[in-house]
């Protein structure tokens, strides 16, 4: 039993409205408000996709971990994020194809991973509940 | 004669800027639905001693988690005042030991309010929940101040303070008060007022959609009385144990085990008051929820906010919006010709024998005949002059006419008329000791006076024929149809298309059709016909005169005021403005139309040769016997003698009013005046003697009499002791104050000897 149910109670209740309904990671899905948590920063944050000097408003909502590492992939894709005065549209468009394709690359993996663990479910489905799929 | 008495009318009243902006601006549905609702519940109840000053002893809690449409709870616990043990050392002992035993935390007030309520209440903004939450807010506080602005009149409250380094207790500015303004009984506007330095988290607004803090954002609190919202959907006064009752809580309210002296059982009971609470909070949320509404149930003050959330979710506009150029003249002389409904004392202190009648739902039904629901969603209305077409009719006129449904839509007409011994209604001080009152009186006035077409028909009904002298006759014309009309479903269950359906005369006949419904269980059936009488009743007049005084202290501004004459502008403290739906033409009408109907009704009674002992609004005390018989000698306030109908005779009266039923007859058969339900014995269903004792208007007693002659109470008016504390000890079985003081009254009457308490 806790010490302290109320304060407990209430620090999850102010944790979820700064998270607002619905919170979840784009690429890893995690829903839990205590690993969407890290003090001091903002809870899910904005991941720009061909970084902030080629295009600031392509933007989706990652959790802090996938922030982390979506930037370190964008660094060992030598992707271009620093800010020159005579960047050229054609070289900010490099920027946004090849952003957009190591986000594509990271998401498949996170799909092909999902996939991958839908059919072993299926498998297990086969072994154990061999009537699951007259009853679906 | 001869005799001057001045007279009082209202106005309409316009201020140089708006007082409250924010009120002013349309609100959109959306931001409504927006709103998120809390997910947690804090129900606390105290207990106080048992003298005037009712200083806190204890209290309880359960805070909980609200999650589809049930509680779970979080911690339970108790607290006591500060100096409880100082005060009442063998009851602050009997609870210590109460809390060890059912191992519950146990707080001071200092250490419950900044460790439960202020964590819960603010910082996890759950809903703070009570029955008469004011009484117990008031308990917690160590200091108030009066309230400003909108709380002007009310109080604002000190609940969290701290010790200073010199030892003194100071008010903490980081934390809000609690601002506390009462309407009435039933009713308070309770909020958090604003606070020093809140931090971002505390700022995010409540709209599902915003995440960022704002930095005008000030979280106002979530306070949600339950005997507010119980009023709300049942019109109806509750205590928590009828209201359990009513709404069907098992775990509901225990006896007292005796006030003032804290012990086990006493703890028990207070804790029990808070489950019942908790478990009435659940049912009053799933029956408001059946609603598709858009208002928060901390928003709802009466009936009436249900019936107006209905019409915006109906998509019906605000009149004076639709219409912001509609001529404020007309909104003054409408104000001019707005009286109340009409009550009357006509036979007073006297035992007399009665048939008590009223009208049923005599604003949805004049509503309907007269056509008001087409004006209501009319695109706009178009004010027509008509004198020559009023005076023609006025001409005409005949009581015959009135009972045609077809005669009724005209009466959507205000008039200017030139009073010259016309028997109408007017504001006076008629007992010269500062209470303006309304009276309806033969009437002579220097100055024309704008009444509505219904009050002028009854004057000609009522004076012997003469017909007053119009000067001026504006018409209300409904002109197309408001785009964005759609249907709702009533209380979830009845859909009405505001394009298709007169709203007033669709709720009374499903009120009705009710009764017949095989696809809902008994309980359902009562829920929804009660609830379609209230909406009956709280949508069809009321919203559409509400006027709110709003008093603008040190922001006084330059009022103009509309009405009996030319406009002219005034720097006042104080302004009236009007309701959401507020529309004085309309309202105007309505009551007007409702007094003609208890014209007729008076009418017929004294063609009949018959008197009445009071008028209240919708409903009338008819001096009968079975056969006829008189009882006695005397005189009406008139000078009239008492005349005495038959009870057959009452029935031809009722009869009559069968002509102007606008409902589908096959749900709503037969008359529209009805006899009450006291004029009949509940086991046997036979007609049994009424007797009614008044001493004014609005406040008499309709009673039996049992066979040795001792009166045997019905209907006890309790208007004008409602001011009064309960004096009856709250250990006496019957602390019903109204039954009692009018028992004393007309016993005293009847000198019938019983020995007092």
């Amino acid at each position: 039993m806790s010490g302290d149910p109320v304060g407990n109670d209430v620090r999850k209740v102010r944790r979820a409205r700064r998270l607002g309904p619905d919170a979840v990671c784009v690429r890893c899905g995690v829903r839990d408000p205590v690993q969407l948590i890290r003090a001091g920063r903002s809870l899910l944050e904005e991941h720009h996709v061909a970084g902030y000097v080629n295009d600031p408003a392509l933007t989706v909502v990652v959790c802090r971990n996938c922030h982390a590492e979506l930037s370190e992939a964008q660094r060992d894709d030598a992707l271009d994020l620093r800010f020159r005065a005579d960047k050229m549209s054609l070289e900010r468009l490099e920027g946004v194809l090849r952003g957009l394709a190591e986000f594509f690359a990271l998401l498949a993996e996170s799909l092909g991973g999902w996939a991958d663990e839908l059919a072993g479910t299926v498998t297990r489905l086969d072994r154990d509940f061999s009537g699951w799929r007259e009853n679906s | 004669m001869g005799e001057f008495l001045p007279i009082a009318v209202r106005a309409y009243t316009e201020g140089s800027r708006p007082a409250r902006p924010a009120k002013t601006r349309p609100r959109s549905a959306r931001a409504v639905r927006r709103w998120r609702a809390p997910e947690r519940v804090l129900v606390f109840d105290c207990e106080s001693e048992t003298g005037a000053g009712q200083t806190l002893t204890f209290g309880s809690y359960r805070y909980c988690r609200f999650d589809e449409g049930s509680l779970e709870l979080v911690e339970e616990g108790l607290f006591h005042a500060d100096d409880l043990a100082v005060r009442d050392p063998d009851g602050f002992a009997a609870l210590v030991s109460y809390a060890r035993e059912k191992e519950l935390p146990l707080h001071p007030r200092r250490v419950f309010v900044d460790r439960v309520l202020w964590r819960c209440a603010y910082r996890a903004r759950a809903w703070v929940v009570g029955f008469n939450l004011p009484f117990d807010l008031v308990r917690l506080a160590v200091a108030f101040g009066e309230g400003r602005g909108r709380y002007a009149g009310g109080h604002s409250l000190v609940l969290w303070d701290y010790e200073a380094s010199d030892g003194r207790r100071l008010e903490d500015r980081y934390r809000p008060r609690v601002l506390i303004k009462s309407i009435d009984s039933k009713r308070a506007f309770i909020s958090f007022s604003q606070r020093r330095d809140p931090d971002p988290n505390d700022q995010i607004p409540d709209e599902e959609d915003l995440r960022q803090p704002g930095e005008a954002y000030c979280f106002r609190g979530h306070f949600l009385d339950l005997r507010t919202l119980a009023f709300a959907l049942t019109n109806e006064s509750h205590s928590l144990d009828s209201a359990c009752r009513l709404f069907g809580v098992e775990d509901g309210k225990l006896e007292a085990a005796g006030h003032g002296v804290i012990s086990d059982a006493y703890v028990d009971y207070n804790r029990q008051d808070v489950r019942a609470t908790a478990n009435l909070f659940e049912k009053l949320i799933a029956e408001y929820q059946r609603h598709p509404i858009a208002l928060r149930p901390t928003k709802v003050y009466s009936p009436a906010s249900i019936a107006k959330a209905y019409l915006r979710a109906m998509g019906v506009a605000k009149p004076l919006d639709r219409q912001p150029d509609f001529p404020r003249e007309l909104l003054g002389q409408a104000m001019v010709a707005f009286y109340g409904g009409r009550t009357e004392c006509r036979i007073r202190r006297a035992h007399m024998p009665v048939v008590y009648v009223d009208f049923l739902s005599m604003y949805p039904t004049v509503n309907t005949l007269m056509g008001s629901w087409q004006l209501i969603t009319a695109e706009k209305v178009e004010p027509v002059d008509v004198t020559d077409n009023v005076r023609e009719l006025l001409e005409r006129v005949t009581l015959e006419d009135c009972f045609t449904p077809g005669f009724w839509p005209q009466l959507l007409t205000l008039v200017q008329i030139d009073p010259v011994g016309d028997i109408l209604p007017a504001r006076a001080d008629y007992g010269e000791n500062g209470q303006w009152q309304i009276g309806l009186n033969p009437l002579t006035t220097d100055t024309p006076l704008w009444y509505s077409l219904a009050d002028v028909v009854a004057a000609k009904l009522l004076g012997e024929g003469r017909t007053p002298r119009i000067i001026r006759a504006i018409r209300l014309v409904a002109v197309g149809e408001q785009r964005g009309l759609r249907p709702v479903q009533l209380g979830g269950e009845i859909v009405i298309d505001p394009s298709a359906d007169d709203f007033f005369s669709t709720v009374i006949e499903q009120r009705r059709r009710v009764n017949g419904r095989v696809d809902l269980a008994p309980v359902q059936r009562e829920r929804l016909r009660t609830f379609l009488k209230v909406l009956a009743n709280s949508g069809c007049y009321g919203i559409f005169a509400e006027i709110n005084r709003q008093e603008l202290r040190s922001r006084r501004q330059d009022i103009t005021i509309y009405g009996l004459t030319d406009p002219f502008t005034q720097r006042l403290g104080t302004v009236e403005e009007p309701g959401e739906y507020s529309f004085p033409p309309l309202a105007a009408c309505i009551t007007g139309a409702a007094r003609l109907m208890l014209a007729l009704l008076e009418r017929l009674v004294r063609d009949a040769g018959g008197s009445y002992v009071f008028c209240d609004t919708d409903s009338m005390a008819i001096v009968a016997t079975p056969d006829g018989t008189p009882t006695q000698d005397g005189a009406d306030t008139t000078g009239a003698p008492f005349r005495v109908l038959s009870h057959s005779e009452v029935d031809r009266i009722i009869d009559r009013f069968t002509a102007l039923n606008p409902y589908d007859r096959e749900l709503v058969p037969g008359s529209i005046l009805e006899l009450e339900e006291w004029n009949f014995d509940p086991q046997t269903g036979e007609r049994r003697q009424l007797y009614c004792h008044a001493v004014s208007a609005k406040r008499y007693a309709l009673y039996n009499l049992d066979p040795d002659g001792t009166p045997i109470l019905r209907k006890p008016s309790e208007h004008g002791l409602g001011h009064l504390m309960n004096p009856i000890d709250t250990g006496f079985e019957n602390r019903d104050l109204a039954w009692q003081v009018w028992q004393e009254i007309v016993e005293d009457a009847l000198s019938v000897g019983r020995a007092r308490p």
